[in-house]
């Protein structure tokens, strides 16, 4: 790294994290750098006796582990490349644009099957209040996320939506990203058309095979899978065929959502996101947060549980990449590139402070704003605690000084957790507050006893234990090398 | 520590030493059992606070009793832990939260200055027509 150094004088060790994973221990920094070492060369260096001589000591060195040898300006430049959100504003707004859907998903809490009634729909007024504020934000990176319910049953609103955002940033010339999430069964031609016209993203529910996902998804108007996979099948023949530069056609995305069902079929899971095309699949657990709450009991999983779950699907997608296939874990991934690139991909719910108000926004269906969507989902309970203001009453300014907004950032910090403080995990890792409100009854939470932390530490062990593998290294060097947005959802 | 319980009344007290928990602690940990429980705070002898707990089920068990005062504890230690962390890195935590949010806003005042009053009004009127095409076709 060509870093400056100080004359040979000492070689005490700088502030560092540690954990022992298998035979070896993991040190961490702030700046975003980490090494393995054997026991003998960790205590030789908390002891100040690894010397210049050795192999290891330039490596350490340039990682900002040698107190007497920091660069302070290059590890500061890391940190800043690493944690870049907390100069930028809000990137994500998510539109409710209603609550109605057609499915009757087991772990959702919109109005379950109900499509009739417009008592839940967003107005065009409120739409267009709340493009004026997504465009009173500061970020030069917009993503306008579609969902709901089901957005397609408001669809008036979400093409007003696409067409004021397109036209007022002709003016801003800002980077405007578009994504609808739907379940795709309302889809048809001239809804598919538009979005595609428009580069709006599509992203989609794929649960698994379609026992599992019809179990999961419980849609009266036919198997929800089949209908899913025929229309992604039918995009991606659009996508490959269509010559450019007409319009950019986006592949399509899946979201994931793993409940008890889904624990002994992570193989059949992951074959059912290659057989559609996908090329790649985030193993997202679920958060007992919202409707999910009430339903735990029947579908909720312990951390270990959901772990032992993660290890096998990602050691099968490993061996699938290992015969040649590029398949991509997106968490293993997103994860990856703030360990291995040190720098931020842009992944709200892993980062210190959290991304509520300041990374995510979410506009419901009636013009209330929300710190997040999962912020949203408990105020749909009934708890209005995460609710910033309203986009027909309240500024940006306002919004952005509202107590839930200073409140979660606050109680992210990370630094300010007893139990992470410490954790050799805390340079990449993330807590949510609206999980420890649900959860544990606090913004700030209880972290020994909290199932996101031993989830998130248990995702981050087996991936380090990944990256100490040269083999399974390659392959998530590999998936860093695609496109950003493949990556990052 | 020894807690005491007595089922006859319903109720779970001990001794808590005021040198290992502030009360800020113990206030914030009876705060999040309030739903659960009642919270009594007397002084005890040689700086020690007497907590006595409560439940709001009625009849609880010898294991529920033993349970809630677990849980007390457990509270107690998350929020002192929690407030002596903050005594360290209370000024990183201001920090980065600062940085966070200021960023948020202040750029704010730049970025809506780009476009000029004219500029959004022209906006806002083809925004009206939009509109009318998205209701007429809804």
């Amino acid at each position: 790294m060509g870093r400056s150094r100080a004359p040979d004088r000492t070689c005490t060790a700088a502030p560092l994290y540690s954990r022992k994973l298998g035979g070896r221990h993991l040190i961490t920094n702030d700046w975003g750098h980490y090494a393995f070492l054997s026991q003998e060369e960790l205590d030789r260096l908390r002891a100040g006796r690894l010397g210049p001589a050795e192999s290891r000591f330039p490596e350490l060195v340039d990682k900002g582990f040698i107190r007497e040898r920091m660069d302070f300006k290059g590890l500061a430049g890391d940190f800043r490349t690493l944690n870049r959100f907390l100069w930028q504003g809000p990137t994500l707004h998510i539109f409710v644009t209603t609550l109605r859907c057609n499915h009757a998903c087991l772990y959702c809490q919109s109005s379950a099957g109900r499509v009739v009634g417009h008592e839940t729909d967003m107005s065009l007024e409120t739409a267009k209040a709340a493009v004026d504020m997504v465009f009173a934000g500061p970020n030069r990176n917009i993503a306008i996320e579609f969902q709901g319910g089901e957005p397609l049953l408001n669809w008036p609103v979400v093409r007003f939506v696409v067409q004021y955002a397109r036209k007022r940033n002709e003016a801003e010339k800002r980077s405007l990203f578009l994504s609808v999430v739907t379940n795709l069964s309302l889809m048809d031609e001239g809804k598919l058309e538009f979005l595609l016209d428009n580069e709006v993203s599509i992203c989609t529910s794929l649960d698994g095979p379609a026992p599992l996902h019809d179990r999961n998804r419980v849609f009266h108007g036919g198997s929800s899978q089949e209908t899913a996979v025929r229309w992604i099948k039918e995009i991606e023949r659009r996508r490959l065929s269509e010559p450019p530069p007409r319009r950019r056609i986006f592949k399509t995305s899946a979201l994931m959502t793993t409940t008890r069902f889904s624990l002994p079929a992570w193989r059949e899971i992951v074959d059912t996101y290659l057989d559609a095309g996908f090329g790649g699949i985030f193993l997202r657990p679920l958060s007992p947060i919202g409707y999910a709450k009430k339903v735990w009991g029947t579908i909720g999983y312990g951390a270990e549980e959901y772990l032992d779950f993660y290890r096998r699907a990602l050691d099968y997608i490993l061996e699938i990449n290992l015969r040649g296939r590029p398949f991509i874990e997106r968490m293993a991934a997103v994860l990856a590139w703030k360990v291995l690139k040190r720098r931020d991909p842009n992944f709200v719910d892993c980062r210190s402070p959290c991304g509520a108000s300041i990374g995510q926004v979410a506009y419901n269906f009636d013009g209330d704003i929300y710190t997040c969507d999962e912020g949203r989902m408990v105020a749909q309970q009934g708890d209005p605690i995460f609710r910033i203001g309203n986009v027909l009453r309240d500024s940006y300014d306002e919004i952005m000084a509202s107590p839930a907004t200073k409140g979660c950032c606050m109680a992210s910090v990370l630094d300010s957790q007893p139990a992470c403080s410490r954790c050799v995990y805390k340079p990449y890792c993330g807590l949510c507050p609206v999980y420890n409100y649900e959860a544990q009854g606090s913004l700030m939470g209880q972290l020994p006893r909290n199932m996101h932390c031993r989830v998130l530490k248990g995702v981050f062990d087996i991936l380090f234990e990944k990256l100490d593998d040269r083999a399974a290294a390659e392959v998530i060097e590999g998936w860093l090398d695609s496109s950003r947005r493949e990556v990052v959802k | 520590m020894m807690w005491e319980i007595d089922e006859k009344k319903g109720e779970v007290s001990a001794c808590l030493s005021g040198r290992v928990y502030t009360r800020e602690a113990m206030a914030l940990a009876a705060r999040l059992l309030a739903r659960r429980a009642e919270v009594f705070e007397e002084k005890g002898a040689s700086g020690k606070v007497r907590i006595t707990l409560r439940p709001r089920e009625r009849k609880p068990t010898r294991e529920a009793l033993d349970a809630l005062a677990g849980d007390f504890l457990c509270e107690a230690l998350n929020q002192q832990c929690r407030l002596d962390t903050a005594r360290h890195n209370g000024n990183v935590q201001k920090l980065l939260v600062t940085q966070a949010l200021y960023a948020a806003r202040r750029q704010a005042e730049a970025a809506g200055s780009q476009l000029s009053p004219e500029r959004l009004k022209e906006l806002s009127a083809e925004a009206r027509k939009l509109m009318q095409e998205a209701a007429q076709e809804g």
